[in-house]
């Protein structure tokens, strides 16, 4: 019997593990991945842009790795994207760590869309302090787009040509930009962790651990403080006793064989995906819907960052290789509510470096170099003559956008897939085509030769969130302010899953500020907590 | 094979032909790229090789419509082939600076950021909107 136990390994099954060992709380975690050996990177090697294509791939139907598990995406405009390791999903990611602005928990009383979150920014501000100086951030203070807060660990990633380019465009123009706020190393933080050396494809891994990653965090210091991890294991049940209190979970565990963890709590942290599959999964008499889904919300209101991409060629030379690939600036112009625009809420540009000569060649943030007699003259056009600005918008929440389960893939295990249907509504579309009239303007601005845009990228699926929604009502959400379960007061929801709404930003600084806060209200709560008896 | 090969990507003044660097047989033992490469030249009409140029070019596209899933799977292979290979990388780095090498360990220079740029934005009120619980923290 343990006290509690952590399905995933990720952003905030890490970050929760920490925090509850260090309070004296017996913790065990349940990842279905393995470790990731920090010099076992593709960037060491010179396939690595092969890899990326292959068995590095973020989506998992392509990756599909013995660890993944599929995901039907049929009905889904946006795929997914997801990493099953120790360190989830932040193995594989770019480490941009805005937090979300005031407004964003408040998107009903300010604009009357979405809901309100049942807390705000000021009671997440401490836990996104604690949980930068863990991961370790660069960036900048000042920036008139957020509010003041404390320095950040390092100095920014400097911003490279292109970067220098469009920020005095957007000067001239009057915009917002800023330097990105990222977990990135510009100088050695952490254990063991050394400073960024500009290569590029931080999505490969990082093997001198500056791209922080929660296996090289928060994992360390949990470990030491008596997390026991449990690595290859694949959890497919939430038991239940009777008044339908979890008691601990069921999982598979590297040899197929079925495994009990008992525990007083339970906490979920496998992804908006992966979570509310598993909640979905979890049926009992008490619960014939799944897992604490009373009010058919559990896999509802899934929400992503539908991105459009604009990309600027220049006649220069911009070297966008070098440097963190999806690190710059970034500009939250058009980013709240303006009464003048056909959409409400808004959306932020960040600025993304260019593709290696693979990556030029096959195609993504520019149109696939066409084969054929002309395939080398416009190879060298494009090839280190590009920068892109992704329109990051605001995906309101919808229940028709969701996941469910797959009616005919299984895992290597046979459970069922998770299955999203998804697409976008006009406000969210509207909203694209304006961000991409804006960052074509930058880039005329910047002096760009010839500019190209894609109104959505389908690839883009990185942020799941919103599938077991936090809320002051029970009657209308799944979790509390706290991140418990209305209906299981034992289970706690510590991933993207419990995002009210969705912002505009990328949220992983949120969703681990959210799972260190759900863990300091289950340490003090933790006499009065109703567990099975 | 090489023929269709040479026929997506040509040799130029700087780069070798798909022919040159051995792409067929990279393609063939690939264990990702080996099938839809085997789908696409099972698919070639007749006499493929003996076509002018042109000709080539104008069957091969009536391929990519037929079999676009296929072909897109054989581009991205004999693309990932061809500009991971050391000739051509080194090519590339005569021609770009690039290095013809992985992006690790050595990496490329980290400048320092320089605080003056922001000048312009940093001069700017707040932007962000207020909320009922607004203040300072």
């Amino acid at each position: 019997m343990t006290d509690i136990v952590i399905v995933g390994a990720g952003a905030s099954g890490g970050a929760a593990a920490w925090r509850l060992a260090r309070a004296g709380f017996k913790v065990t975690c349940l990842e279905q991945g393995g470790w990731v050996a920090p010099d076992a990177t593709p960037s060491l090697r010179p396939d690595w842009e092969i890899a990326r294509q292959t068995t590095h791939h973020p989506n998992p139907n392509v990756r599909a790795a013995p660890q993944d598990y599929p995901v039907d995406d049929t009905d889904a405009a946006i795929k997914p994207f997801l990493y099953n390791a120790v360190g989830g999903s932040t193995i594989l990611w770019g480490a941009h760590f805005p937090r979300f602005r005031p407004s964003d928990f408040r998107t009903k009383t300010l604009d009357g869309v979405g809901d309100d979150w049942p807390i705000s920014y000021e009671d997440l501000a401490p836990y996104y302090a604690e949980n930068d100086r863990m991961m370790g951030v660069s960036g900048l203070s000042g920036d008139p787009g957020n509010p003041p807060r404390e320095a950040r660990q390092m100095p920014p990633v400097p911003p490279g040509k292109a970067g220098v380019r469009m920020a005095q465009a957007f000067d001239r123009l009057g915009w917002h930009w800023w330097p990105a706020d990222v977990a990135i190393n510009t100088q050695p933080y952490g254990e063991g962790r050394g400073a960024c050396n500009n290569c590029g494809p931080c999505d490969l891994g990082c093997p001198h651990g500056a791209r922080s990653a929660t296996d090289v965090s928060y994992w360390p210091q949990a470990i030491a403080a008596g997390v026991r991890l449990i690595t290859g294991a694949r959890v497919f049940d939430v038991e239940t006793d009777a008044q339908g209190r979890a008691t601990g979970v069921a999982w598979y565990d590297h040899t197929g064989t079925v495994q009990r963890t008992k525990a007083a709590v339970v906490a979920l942290a496998s992804n908006g995906l992966g979570t509310a599959r598993l909640m979905l999964l979890s049926t009992s008499k008490r619960f014939p819907n799944g897992l604490a889904n009373d009010t058919d919300l559990v896999g509802r209101r899934l929400m992503h960052h539908p991105t459009g991409m604009v990309t600027g060629r220049f006649t220069e030379a911009m070297d966008g290789w070098a440097g963190p690939f999806a690190v710059s600036i970034l500009s939250q112009e058009f980013y709240e509510t303006d009464p003048t625009h056909d959409f409400v809420r808004g959306y932020q540009m960040q600025l993304i470096r260019s593709d290696g000569p693979v990556g030029t060649a096959v195609g993504g943030y520019l149109p696939r170099v066409p084969w054929g007699a002309g395939h080398h003259a416009r190879f060298r056009e494009v090839f280190g003559h590009s920068a892109s600005l992704t329109v990051t918008t605001e995906d309101l929440p919808r229940l028709e956008n969701r996941v469910t389960l797959s009616d005919h893939l299984t895992d290597s295990n046979g459970i069922p897939a998770p299955k999203m249907t998804y697409s976008l509504d006009d406000n969210t579309k509207r909203m694209i085509q304006h961000g991409i009239k804006s960052a074509t303007r930058a880039f005329a601005e910047a002096g760009a030769a010839d500019i190209t845009a894609q109104s959505l990228v389908a690839d883009a699926g990185f942020h799941l969130l919103g599938t077991a929604c936090m809320g002051a009502d029970p009657g209308s959400s799944v979790t509390d302010s706290n991140s418990r379960a209305h209906t299981v007061p034992n289970l706690l929801i510590l991933d993207g899953s419990v995002f009210t709404t969705a912002a505009a930003l990328n949220p992983t600084s949120t969703i681990q500020a959210l799972a260190l806060r759900a863990a300091d209200a289950l340490i003090r709560d933790r006499a009065e907590m109703q567990v099975a008896s | 094979m090489s023929a269709m090969l040479d026929t997506m990507i040509p040799g130029d003044a700087d780069f070798p032909a798909a022919s040159a660097i051995g792409l067929h047989d990279a393609l063939t033992t690939h264990d990702r790229f080996a099938a839809p490469y085997a789908a696409i030249t099972a698919l070639l009409p007749d006499g493929f090789d003996a076509l002018s140029a042109k000709d080539k070019e104008a069957a091969l596209t009536d391929l990519e419509r037929q079999s676009p899933a296929e072909f897109n799977a054989l581009t991205v292979g004999a693309y990932s082939l061809y500009y991971t290979h050391p000739q051509v990388a080194a090519v590339i780095e005569a021609l770009t600076g690039h290095t013809a090498r992985p992006p690790q360990p050595a990496g490329h220079p980290l400048e320092p950021f320089d605080p003056a740029m922001v000048a312009v934005p940093a001069a700017r009120g707040p932007l962000y909107r207020p909320t009922p619980e607004a203040k300072d923290v």
